[in-house]
C-alpha cells in the first residue's frame, strides 16, 4: 500500500502549508481546488497571471501550482513577479507543453517541478510530497540554525497504519477521480474509465461509459484499479441503471492484477483453430486449443495421449485455416515447453505451454492474436451493443 | 421538454484514454510511440483502426493487420480523430429508433459521409480534413438523447411523419426545445472538449451565424444535408446539399462529381 502511505504523508506534511492554484480552465481549477484542500491548511486560487500574482501578495502561500498558458499574463510572466517578491518560494508547474524548451525556461526561472497534464493523482501526491519535504528540511535547519529544537514543531506521526482499500476508494471518490473498469470477454480486455458516486459499505455505485456496462452485464462481474491500489479489486454486480449509465457492484476480493499489457492478453481461439501436438516428425496426435498468446498456449488433451511431464519440449502446429478440399493454408508450428499441467479427470488434462524461439513466429502469433481480437470485438458489439 | 440539466449530470464517465488522445494532438512534438501503445492496449480501438484500414472506403492496396501499421499510413492526427470518436459513441447507449435508423444504417450513413469529407476536399486541404473529421462523428450524439426522449414520450410517429418533410433540426427544435447538434455540442462542452470543437459543432446547421470558420462549418452541413440520416443521398438531399454548397462558396463541381460515385457505391 505504497500509495496509501504516501497521502497519509503527505496529508500530514501538507496540513500546515498553504498553497495558491492558478488556472485559467474553471472545470480544472474546481476539480483541483477540491483535491488540494483535502490536503493543504489553506488553499486559494486565481484564475490568470494577474489574479495569481494580487492572491500570493495577499495571502503569501508556501507553494504555488500554476498553470503556463492562461490570458492576461503567463505563468512563466506570474513567477517572474512573484520571485522577485520571494525568490525562495516552492512553484510547481502544470502544464501540457512537456517539450525541453518550455522546462527548461520554467527551470530557469525557479520553478521546483513540474506536473505533466492530465493531471494524475498519484504524479500530483508524489511531486508534493518532494516539494514539501524540501521545504520542511529547509525550515529544520533554519530551526537547528537558530538554535531551537526542531522536533518541537514536528508533530508528523511516525505511525504506519495498515490502511486498507476502503479507505483509497473513498479517497478516490472524494476527489472525484477516475478508476479503471476491466472485464474480458473470451480473454479480450475491455477497460474503460468510471467514477465513484457512492460507497455504501461493500457497495460501490459506480458511473462508466454503456459499453462497459454491457460488459460487465455479460459476466456479471468487474475488476476496479486504480494506479492509487497495488491490488486490484474483484467485485460482483449488483444491480444496474443502464440510462443512467450506473451500476452498483459489490465488493468480493483483493488479488494481484494478472496483466496490464497487451502481451500478456490471452484470448480465445474460434471452433475453427485447430492444434496438434507433434510425437515425433511423422506423428502428432489433435489437442483441443482453450486459450492463446503471444508467450502461452493453453490446451486440452486426452490423458493417454499427452505422456508429457513439466519442463520437455513438444511442438505445436496450430491450424487457423483451411482450403476448401481441408488443407491447412494458414498454420503456424511452434516450439514450446511444458510449464503447468492439470489432471481434470481420468480423461483429460488441461496443459500450459511456453513458446520457446519466439522471434520467428512472433509477428504470425501478433498478427493473428490482433485478427481473433477484432473478431471478438465485432462479435461482441454484434451480440450486445447493436441488438 | 427534454431535461437537459438532469441528462448532463447523468452523462456516461469519458474515457481518460480521451484525454490523453486529445493532449497528444496538441503536442508539438508527434509521439506516435506514446499514442500506438494506447491502441495497442485498447483491442476496441486496434479493431476500429484495422477495420477503417481495411474497409472498401478507406482502405489500402494490401490488407493492414496491425494498428502499427495503420497508425503509419493514416498519421497521427486522422488516427486520434478515429479513436476519439470511437470512444465517444462506445461511451453512449446507441439509439436512434426514433429516426427509423438502426446502428448499420448509421454506420453506412456516417462511413459515407466520411469518405464524402475525404474526397471533397483535395490535398492541399489536409489538415482541414483531419480537423472536420470528429465534429462529423461527434455532431450525432445529440440525436442519441433526443431519440431517447421521443420514445419514452411515445412520439416516433409523429415525429418520423414530420421528418420526411420538414427540416431535421426544425422538427427537433419543435419536439423536444433543441437541436441535436446544439445539444451535442453542450454534451461536448461539458466534457470538456476544445471551445473550437463544440463552437463547430453548436453551429453546424446554422454556419451563417458564424462570425469565423463560416467555410468549414459550412462543409459539415453540406455533407449533413447529402447524407441526411431518413434520406440519405436522396435526390432532394443531393439538391439541397448542392444548393448549401453553392450559397457557401464552396466547390460545386468537384462535390458534384464526387457525390455521384459516392452515391452510386452507397446505393450497392
Amino acid at each position: 500500500m505504497e500509495n496509501m502511505q504516501h497521502i497519509t504523508k503527505l496529508k500530514e506534511i501538507a496540513k500546515d502549508y498553504t498553497i495558491l492554484f492558478v488556472e485559467d480552465n474553471h472545470e480544472l481549477r474546481k476539480q483541483i481546488d477540491k483535491f488540494l484542500k483535502k490536503l493543504f491548511k489553506e488553499v486559494y486560487t486565481a484564475s490568470d497571471g494577474v489574479e495569481g500574482v494580487l492572491e500570493y501578495k495577499k495571502n503569501k502561500p508556501d507553494l504555488i501550482l500554476t498553470d503556463l498558458t492562461m490570458p492576461n499574463l503567463s505563468g512563466h510572466d506570474m513567477i517572474r513577479q512573484i520571485k522577485k517578491i520571494n525568490p525562495d518560494v516552492e512553484i510547481v508547474i502544470l502544464s501540457a507543453h512537456s517539450d525541453s524548451d518550455t522546462l527548461m525556461k520554467s527551470f530557469h526561472i525557479g520553478v521546483s517541478d513540474f506536473i505533466a497534464k492530465p493531471v494524475n493523482a498519484t504524479k500530483m501526491i508524489a511531486t508534493f510530497l518532494k516539494v514539501l519535504s524540501n521545504l520542511k528540511r529547509r525550515e529544520f535547519q533554519f530551526l537547528e540554525l537558530a538554535g531551537q529544537d526542531p522536533f518541537e514543531k514536528e508533530i508528523v506521526s511516525e505511525s504506519s497504519d495498515e490502511k486498507d482499500d476502503s479507505e483509497i476508494l473513498n479517497f478516490i471518490f472524494e476527489n472525484s477521480m477516475k478508476i479503471d473498469v476491466i472485464n474480458h470477454y473470451k480473454g479480450v480486455p475491455i477497460i474503460n474509465s468510471g467514477k465513484i458516486i457512492k460507497i455504501d459499505g461493500d457497495d460501490i455505485t459506480l458511473r462508466t461509459t454503456h459499453f462497459q456496462l454491457l460488459a460487465i452485464k455479460e459476466e456479471k462481474q468487474a475488476i476496479l484499479d486504480s494506479s492509487l491500489i497495488n491490488e486490484d479489486i474483484r467485485c460482483s454486480i449488483v444491480s444496474m441503471n443502464i440510462d443512467e449509465y450506473e451500476v452498483v457492484l459489490r465488493k468480493q476480493e483483493l488479488f494481484h492484477p494478472e496483466f496490464k499489457d497487451r502481451n500478456e492478453i490471452v484470448i480465445q481461439p474460434d471452433s475453427k483453430t485447430k492444434a496438434y501436438v507433434f510425437n515425433s516428425d511423422k506423428e502428432r496426435f489433435e489437442v483441443k486449443l482453450e486459450a492463446i498468446s503471444t508467450k502461452e498456449v493453453f490446451i486440452n488433451a486426452v490423458a493417454e495421449k499427452f505422456t508429457y511431464e513439466k519442463h520437455d519440449l513438444i511442438d505445436i502446429l496450430i491450424v487457423l485455416s483451411r482450403d476448401e478440399k481441408n488443407t491447412p493454408i494458414d498454420y503456424m508450428r511452434l516450439s514450446s515447453r511444458v510449464y503447468k499441467i492439470k489432471q481434470n479427470d481420468n480423461k483429460s488434462v488441461s496443459v500450459e505451454l511456453l513458446i520457446k524461439e519466439k522471434d520467428e513466429v512472433e509477428s504470425s502469433l501478433e498478427r493473428y492474436i490482433y485478427k481473433r481480437e477484432s473478431e471478438l470485438i465485432k462479435e461482441f458489439k454484434e451480440k450486445f451493443q447493436y441488438s | 421538454m427534454l431535461d437537459i440539466e438532469k441528462k448532463l449530470e447523468t452523462l456516461p464517465v469519458l474515457p481518460e484514454k480521451v484525454n490523453h488522445l486529445l493532449n497528444l494532438n496538441h503536442e508539438q512534438n508527434y509521439d506516435t510511440k506514446k499514442l500506438l501503445h494506447i491502441i495497442q492496449n485498447d483491442p476496441i480501438l486496434t479493431t476500429r483502426l484495422l477495420e477503417l484500414a481495411n474497409s472498401k472506403y478507406f482502405g489500402f492496396l494490401n490488407p493492414i493487420y496491425t494498428p502499427g501499421r495503420a497508425l503509419s499510413l493514416y498519421g497521427m492526427h486522422f488516427t486520434i480523430a478515429v479513436c476519439i470518436a470511437e470512444l465517444v459513441l462506445n461511451s453512449l447507449k446507441f439509439d436512434l429508433k426514433a429516426f427509423g435508423i438502426s446502428y448499420f444504417e448509421f454506420k453506412r450513413i456516417s462511413d459515407s459521409a466520411f469518405k464524402l469529407l475525404f474526397e471533397w476536399l483535395d490535398e492541399t486541404q489536409v489538415d482541414l480534413k483531419e480537423k472536420l473529421i470528429l465534429p462529423l462523428f461527434l455532431q450525432y450524439i445529440g440525436k442519441f438523447f433526443i431519440s431517447e426522449y421521443i420514445k419514452k414520450e411515445n412520439k416516433q410517429e409523429n415525429f418520423k411523419l414530420l421528418l420526411e418533410n420538414k427540416n431535421e433540426s426544425r422538427v427537433e427544435k419543435d419536439f423536444v426545445g433543441i437541436s441535436s447538434s446544439e445539444l451535442s455540442s453542450i454534451v461536448l462542452k461539458r466534457w470538456g472538449f476544445p471551445q473550437q470543437l463544440v463552437d463547430t459543432v453548436f453551429y453546424i446547421d446554422t454556419p451563417m451565424f458564424l462570425e469565423t470558420s463560416v467555410k468549414e462549418v459550412a462543409i459539415l452541413n453540406t455533407i449533413n444535408q447529402i447524407t441526411k440520416l431518413n434520406a440519405p443521398f436522396e435526390v432532394k438531399s443531393i439538391q439541397n446539399g448542392l444548393r448549401s454548397a453553392n450559397e457557401f462558396d464552396l466547390n460545386v463541381n468537384r462535390l458534384r462529381d464526387i457525390v455521384h460515385k459516392i452515391e452510386e457505391d452507397f446505393k450497392k
